[in-house]
């Protein structure tokens, strides 16, 4: 349909230039005529001709000028209503390439509203003026009442009538029009919320990228700020290398102090289980000197119990004897008592004469019985005193001879303590190697361990040197986001501040490390231990 | 009677390591793993024979820490080694005249600080 209309207006055009054409060629043709005129000199000819000639050029200006005015209003409205298109697309356009359209998608639905609005009221006043000025050409041509014009007029009838149907098919496809770019809108819209994320990542990299090429300055800043990077990279490799030779070296320390360690032990545990022996030997002789002691002990613990047995066993006998020896006094008596009786009997005997020599008989014989008792009762006695002494006596032998086998036993038993002193010597001394030995183990244990101990201060020194790694590669990464920021930002126009920035993380990082210790850079000028 | 020895590192595996050190080897030890807690044990009234001090500690660094214990009575003698990875001599000269009685680099053999220890405090 646009084509259409486009079609009139090129129709219009050819119409004029129709117009212009013949009209010029009359003129021309009338020129001549009055040329030729001239030359025959036919003036009145030449003057009639010239006055059909200012009439004819009056008349041409004229419709010269009508169809300008026309054409000009065409050329202007269309102009006009193309910019207006124009304007309209470029706005979808950039509403599409906008994220702002995102934000806001009814504003674009909105200003196509807008402007189809006013591109109809346009189309519309150019349609009334059009038609008013095709009536007034109409007019014009009527009162012209020439035949041609009359034929160009039926000729820009049908044009005008296209026109005019291009004109209302367009009002009535405005609407769908409107409806087609809305829901377009949408699934635009909707595509671009998809591709959203994809296309902000694209613009940064391309924001980021494409302005780098194009900036020698930026490109010779980069150069010294990535050489920068690369002698920072170097020199925390260099420490890597440093804690990669440190870790190795005292894990190797650390085995070779375990194996130490553990062939110190082993050497200990060796002698102790050799010594368990001898030790076991020495505890078999102190204990028979102990059991021996304590049998000793126990016999000597009897002893007073025996001799008390014996005592009083002995103090029996004698109160025995003694008892006896009270019996034999008593029989001594009755003898003394019997000899007396027996005396005097034989006394009486005598005073009886005859009569009385039986009785003295008798009398004698009681006498000898008190004599023989006597005699007897002095045996008793004396066997008596010879028991008692003997019972003393035996008792005495038996309690010496006791005594006798107690100091024999007395004697193993100091036998026995001097082994069992001697074993005690043996035993101290042998305790006192055992524990020298020990001691002396003990210290190199404990030295092995204390070494140890000491190695795992590289623990501190490489997280150390991490630590200072960390914070140059922080401050290193701050840097260059700041950088890649300012890159973005000032597309490309960077300060020298960068270059001295980052040279200042590097020599700080390289100042950081000359002042600690590196096992790979002993300073042989800088004692590890220095008292003051 | 046990020398009594105050070791401050932030490093919780010097502390350990040297405190088990010294630990076996008859000395009663006392940690702190910054300059602040070791300067308040110091005012809380222990009293070491002797400190062992990093440099480069949170809150309150080492040779801080050296010139406040010298300003607090009864320790103006107390022997004080540092034990850090600070090797140069500017540092060295700080902690001299801070008041430091020895300067020892990380890391120091458990048999050496010991012979160390025994030069400043005789007698241990």
């Amino acid at each position: 349909m646009i084509n259409k209309f486009k079609n009139s207006i090129g129709y219009t055009s050819e119409i004029g230039r129709i117009l212009l054409i013949s009209n010029g060629v009359l003129l021309m043709l009338m020129v001549i005529a009055v040329f030729l005129s001239f030359q025959t000199s036919n003036y009145l000819n030449v003057v009639f001709l010239g006055l059909a000639l200012v009439i004819m050029s009056t008349s041409q200006w004229f419709l010269l000028s009508f169809r300008l005015t026309v054409i000009k209003y065409f050329e202007e409205k269309i102009d006009v209503t193309h910019d207006k298109l124009n304007h309209i697309f470029q706005c979808i356009a950039v509403q599409i390439e906008s994220p702002d359209s995102v934000v806001n998608p009814s504003s674009l639905a909105k200003e196509v509203e807008i402007f189809t609005r006013e591109l109809s009221k346009s189309l519309t006043e150019c349609s009334i003026t059009l038609t008013n000025q095709m009536q007034a050409l109409s007019i014009a041509l009527d009162n012209q009442e020439n035949e041609r014009l009359q034929k160009i007029q039926d000729d820009l009838l049908p044009l005008i009538k296209n026109l005019s149907d291009a004109m209302t098919a367009y009002f009535n496809i405005s609407d769908r029009i409107d409806e087609t770019l809305r829901k377009q809108v949408t699934e635009m819209q909707a595509m671009i919320l998809r591709l959203e994320p994809e296309v902000l990542d694209l613009s940064n990299r391309l924001a980021s990228m494409q302005e780098l090429p194009l900036f020698p300055v930026s490109l010779r800043q980069l150069d010294q700020v990535v050489a920068i990077n690369l002698e920072l990279d170097k020199n925390i490799y260099e420490q890597f290398q440093v804690i990669e030779y440190d870790t190795n070296n005292n894990a190797l320390d650390l085995v070779s102090s375990m194996e130490t360690l553990n062939h110190s032990a082993n050497n200990l545990v060796n002698y102790i289980t050799s010594t368990i022996t001898t030790v076991s030997d020495m505890n078999g002789g102190v204990n028979d000197s102990v059991d021996f002691i304590v049998r000793i002990g126990h016999v000597i613990q009897e002893i007073p119990q025996k001799i008390r047995s014996d005592i009083s066993q002995l103090q029996g006998a004698t109160g025995v004897i003694e008892g006896l020896g009270y019996l034999v006094d008593s029989i001594k008596e009755i003898s003394f008592q019997t000899d007396i009786l027996a005396v005097n009997a034989a006394i009486q005997a005598a005073h009886a004469g005859d009569k009385g020599l039986g009785f003295k008989i008798v009398a004698d014989e009681v006498r000898k019985l008190a004599v023989n008792s006597n005699h007897a009762a002095e045996m008793i006695e004396t066997g008596l005193n010879d028991a008692r002494k003997t019972i003393q006596e035996g008792l005495k032998f038996k309690f010496l001879e006791e005594v006798m086998v107690e100091m024999d036993e007395a004697a193993n038993v100091l036998e026995s303590v001097q082994k069992l002193e001697q074993n005690h010597l043996d035993m101290q001394q042998y305790y006192k190697t055992l524990f020298m030995v020990i001691n002396q183990n003990n210290i190199k244990l404990s030295q092995d361990i204390s070494e140890i101990l000491g190695g795992i201060q590289y623990q501190d020194i490489v997280r150390q040197r991490i630590e200072r790694m960390k914070y140059t590669m922080h401050s290193r990464n701050e840097l260059l986001e700041r950088f890649i920021q300012e890159l973005s930002n000032t597309r490309g126009l960077l300060t020298d501040d960068f270059v001295s920035q980052m040279n200042n993380v590097l020599s700080d990082y390289l100042d950081m490390e000359a002042a600690h210790s590196n096992s790979m850079h002993v300073d042989e000028n800088l004692p590890q231990f220095e008292l003051f | 009677m046990p020398k009594s020895i105050l070791i401050v590192d932030d490093s919780v595996t010097m502390l350990m390591s040297v405190k088990t050190n010294l630990e076996m080897n008859k000395f009663k030890v006392e940690t702190a793993d910054d300059g602040v807690k070791a300067l308040a044990k110091l005012t809380s009234g222990f009293k070491p024979d002797l400190i062992i001090t990093d440099i480069n500690m949170p809150n309150m660094g080492g040779i801080e820490l050296i010139k406040k214990i010298r300003t607090l009575p009864g320790f103006r003698f107390t022997p004080i080694l540092t034990l850090t990875t600070e090797s140069q001599q500017g540092k060295r000269d700080e902690g001299k005249a801070a008041g430091a009685t020895g300067w020892l680099v990380k890391p120091v053999g458990g048999t050496d600080l010991l012979k160390i220890i025994k030069q400043v405090l005789p007698g241990a």
